[in-house]
C-alpha cells in the first residue's frame, strides 16, 4: 500500500511538472509574440511570376456553404489562367454535386472532381484523388465552410518562392463569432492559437503547425511521402511532422486571415474535438521516435514539437491526476497534498483552460482590438471541463486504434449556416 | 460595403466599420524594466505571504469568527517554528440512511443530467463531476466509514493553508500575465492596484468561503469534504482569479488600442 502511495505522490509530481513545463512554454510564446522581435512571411515579395495552383475543396454535403467559398475564390486576385480549383464532391448526396458542376460550366478553372460508388469516403482519400488529377505544383486547401477575402491566395502561394519552404498555413478566424456563447469562447481559442502561439512559434523558428486548411504545400513533397495517410485523422499534423522531418520548414502567415464556421452546439464541438485529439495522437504515436532521431530539427524545434504532440495527451494524463488525487485524498493523504494538489490544479487551468492559458488568450484578445469578449475568460473553467473529458476519449480512441489497428472513419463536422441564396 | 459573393446567409456584419490599425502585425512597446521590476515585487510579495503564514491565519480567522457562533479559535504547529490558527467547529459523520440516500440521488444526477436540454454541455460536465465526487465519496462512507482520515480540524487547517497559498499565488499569477501590458508608470501602477483588489476579493471570498464549508460539515456531514475540497476549493479561486484579470484586460484594450504611441506595427 505504501509502495501505491509513492506511486501516486510521484505522479501528481509528475504532471505538476509537466503542466509547468507547458505554462513556460506559454509564458514565452506570450512575451514574444506581444513585445518580441516578429517574423514576417514573404508578403512582400513582388514577384510577376506566380506559380500555378490548385486549390482543392474537400467537400461532403456541403449544399449549404458550397456557393460562398466558390464565389470567394473566383473573386481572388488571382491571374485565372494560373489557378485551378478542384472542389472534390466526396459521396455527396444532397445538392452539392449539382451546385458544382453549376458553377463548372460558367467557370473554365472549376474542375469539380466527383467522388461516388464504392471508393472509400475521407478527407486523406479525397485529397489523393485529387492530386491525381491536379495541375499545379503548389496546393492550397480550404475546408468547404470557409471565405477565403480576396487577396489571400497570393498572399499564401508567394511563400513558396523559397525553396526550404514546404507548407504555408494562414489564420483561422470564425464568422460566427456573436451567434451564441460557444461561438464566442471559439472566436477567443483561435485567438490565442494564431495570433499567439503560431506567430510566436513562428517567430522562434520552432514548429508552427499546418493547419489543413487556409494553407498549402507542395505537391511533390506530399507525392514523396506517399499521399496523406488514411489511417491519419489529423492528416495537416501529420504533414507538419513530415515537412519537418524532411527538412522543409511551415510558414504561418498571420496577415492571411480566412473566415470560418465555428460549430454553435456543444455535441458537435464535443465531436469535433474528440476527433482532432484522435488524429493528433494518432500522430504521436506515429511520429514522437523520428522526431527524437531527426537530425533535421535544432534542439528547440524537437523540444517545441515534444510538445506539441503531446498536447492532446495531457488532458488525459490529468484526467488520471484527478483520479490520482481522489485515491490519496480517501487514503488520508490530504494533509501533506493541499498544496501542490491546488498548485496542479491552478496550473491545470491556466495551462489548459483552452489549451492555452488565460494569459494568452487576453494578450490575443488585446493585439486583436476585442474588449468586451475578453470577460468570458472565467468561463474557460468550464470549458476545461469539457475540453478534459472529450479530448481524453479521443486519446482512448487512439489508443485502441494503435492496439486493435482499427481503422478510423472520418465524420465530418455539421454546418450551421443558413443558405437562403437557392 | 460589397457582398463578395457572401449572400445573406452572412451578410459580413461581423466586420467593423472602421478598422483603425492592421492587428495581424501589431506589437506592444513594452517597457522591459517594468516588466522585470512588476515580476519581482509580485514574487516578493507571494514571498512574504508564505513567510507570514502565521499572521495572515490569524487576520483570517479572527474576520471568519463574526460569522459564526460558537466556535473557538485554536492554532496547531505546522513546522518547528510557525503555527497556524484555525476555527475549532465540530462536523459529523453520515447516517447510513443519509449514506444510501446520497449513493441513490449521485447516481441519479450523473445520468439525469445529461438529459436535462436547456443546460448546455460543458455546465452539464461540471454538473456531473459534482455528483461523481459525491458518489464516491458516499461510496467510501457505505462500504469503510471508520477509514475515513479526516475529522472538521484537520480539514479547518488545510484550509487555511490552502487559503495562505491562494494569497500568495495571485500576486505572481496576476503579476506574471499583467507584467506583459507594461507601457507606462500609469499601467505599472494600476496592475498593483489591480493584484490588490484580487487579494481583497480573495480575502472575503475566502473568509465566507470557510465559514460555509465548516457549516457544510456541521450540518450535512464529512460525505460534502472531497466535493468542497475539489470543487470549491482553488479552482473556485481561479475562476474569479481570471475574472479580475479579464475585466481589467478588456478596459485596458478598449482604451489602449486607438493610441498608436504605445504599438508598433512589423509591416
Amino acid at each position: 500500500m505504501d509502495i501505491l502511495i509513492f506511486l501516486l505522490k510521484v505522479y501528481m509530481f509528475f504532471l505538476m511538472f509537466m503542466i509547468m513545463l507547458y505554462i513556460v512554454r506559454h509564458f514565452v510564446f506570450t512575451y514574444n509574440r506581444i513585445c518580441g522581435e516578429q517574423r514576417t512571411s514573404y508578403h512582400d515579395v513582388m514577384d510577376n511570376d506566380l506559380p500555378f495552383v490548385s486549390v482543392f475543396i474537400p467537400m461532403h454535403n456541403e449544399e449549404k456553404v458550397a456557393n460562398y467559398i466558390l464565389d470567394a475564390l473566383v473573386e481572388q486576385v488571382y491571374p485565372k489562367n494560373m489557378m485551378e480549383i478542384i472542389p472534390i464532391n466526396d459521396h455527396s448526396n444532397d445538392r452539392t454535386k449539382d451546385i458544382l458542376d453549376d458553377y463548372a460550366s460558367k467557370y473554365s478553372y472549376i474542375k469539380p472532381l466527383h467522388r461516388l460508388g464504392d471508393e472509400p469516403r475521407g478527407k486523406p482519400y479525397a485529397l489523393n484523388d485529387a492530386l491525381k488529377v491536379a495541375k499545379g505544383e503548389i496546393i492550397v486547401i480550404y475546408d468547404a465552410d470557409y471565405i477565403p477575402p480576396k487577396g489571400q491566395l497570393r498572399e499564401l502561394v508567394i511563400n513558396f518562392i523559397d525553396p526550404e519552404v514546404g507548407a504555408v498555413m494562414g489564420r483561422v478566424v470564425p464568422i460566427n463569432t456573436p451567434r451564441n456563447l460557444l461561438t464566442r469562447l471559439l472566436d477567443l481559442e483561435r485567438s490565442g492559437g494564431y495570433q499567439v502561439d503560431q506567430q510566436a512559434r513562428y517567430n522562434l523558428d520552432l514548429i508552427p503547425q499546418y493547419g489543413g486548411t487556409v494553407g498549402g504545400f507542395r505537391k511533390s513533397l506530399i507525392l514523396d511521402f506517399g499521399g496523406f495517410d488514411p489511417r491519419v485523422l489529423a492528416e495537416d499534423t501529420d504533414l507538419t511532422f513530415k515537412i519537418y522531418l524532411a527538412d522543409y520548414r511551415v510558414v504561418y502567415v498571420n496577415k492571411a486571415e480566412c473566415y470560418e464556421e465555428a460549430p454553435e452546439s456543444w455535441s458537435v464541438r464535443a465531436r469535433q474535438i474528440r476527433r482532432w485529439s484522435r488524429g493528433h495522437n494518432q500522430v504521436l504515436f506515429k511520429h514522437i521516435l523520428p522526431l527524437l532521431r531527426s537530425e533535421n530539427l535544432s534542439f528547440w524545434q524537437k523540444v517545441d514539437g515534444i510538445l506539441l504532440l503531446f498536447i492532446y495527451m495531457v488532458p488525459f494524463l490529468m484526467l488520471l491526476g484527478f483520479l490520482d488525487a481522489l485515491i490519496l485524498f480517501f487514503s488520508g493523504e490530504m494533509e501533506i497534498f493541499p498544496s501542490f494538489l491546488a498548485l496542479s490544479f491552478i496550473m491545470a487551468y491556466n495551462s489548459f483552460g483552452n489549451f492555452a492559458p488565460f494569459f494568452q488568450i487576453g494578450v490575443a484578445g488585446f493585439l486583436d482590438g476585442v474588449s468586451q469578449r475578453l470577460r468570458l475568460l472565467p468561463l474557460f473553467y468550464f470549458v476545461f471541463l469539457f475540453n478534459l473529458w472529450y479530448t481524453s476519449l479521443g486519446f482512448i480512441d487512439a489508443l485502441t486504434d494503435l492496439i486493435t489497428r482499427r481503422r478510423a472513419e472520418w465524420h465530418k463536422t455539421e454546418r450551421f449556416r443558413e443558405n437562403q441564396r437557392r | 460595403m460589397k457582398s463578395m459573393g457572401l449572400g445573406v446567409g452572412y451578410s459580413r456584419s461581423f466586420e467593423r466599420r472602421v478598422i483603425h490599425y492592421a492587428r495581424h502585425g501589431r506589437i506592444l512597446n513594452v517597457n522591459k524594466l517594468l516588466v522585470f521590476f512588476q515580476i519581482v515585487i509580485c514574487f516578493i510579495i507571494s514571498l512574504v505571504f508564505i513567510l507570514n503564514i502565521e499572521s495572515i491565519s490569524h487576520v483570517f480567522v479572527s474576520h471568519a469568527i463574526y460569522l459564526i457562533k460558537d466556535v473557538s479559535v485554536e492554532n496547531k504547529e505546522i513546522t518547528n517554528s510557525i503555527r497556524v490558527f484555525y476555527i475549532k467547529y465540530d462536523g459529523r459523520f453520515p447516517s447510513i440512511y443519509e449514506v444510501i440516500i446520497y449513493i441513490f440521488s449521485s447516481v441519479v444526477g450523473i445520468f439525469l443530467a445529461k438529459r436535462i436540454k436547456f443546460i448546455s454541455q460543458h455546465i452539464i460536465i461540471y454538473i456531473q463531476f459534482l455528483f461523481f465526487i459525491l458518489l464516491c465519496s458516499s461510496m467510501f462512507f457505505y462500504f469503510i466509514p471508520y477509514k475515513f482520515p479526516y475529522d472538521s480540524t484537520t480539514f479547518s487547517v488545510l484550509y487555511i493553508l490552502t487559503q495562505v497559498l491562494i494569497f500568495s499565488f495571485i500576486p505572481a499569477v496576476l503579476g506574471l500575465s499583467l507584467a506583459l501590458f507594461n507601457v507606462s508608470l500609469t499601467l505599472f501602477l494600476t496592475n498593483f492596484i489591480v493584484i490588490g483588489i484580487a487579494l481583497i476579493y480573495s480575502f472575503v471570498f475566502g473568509v465566507v468561503r470557510y465559514v460555509v464549508m465548516l457549516f457544510i460539515l456541521n450540518k450535512f456531514s464529512y460525505i460534502w469534504m472531497a466535493n468542497l475540497f475539489f470543487n470549491l476549493g482553488p479552482l473556485l479561486d481561479m475562476i474569479y482569479i481570471s475574472g479580475v484579470y479579464s475585466i481589467y484586460i478588456s478596459i485596458i484594450s478598449d482604451r489602449y488600442r486607438k493610441f498608436t504611441v504605445y504599438w508598433r506595427w512589423i509591416y
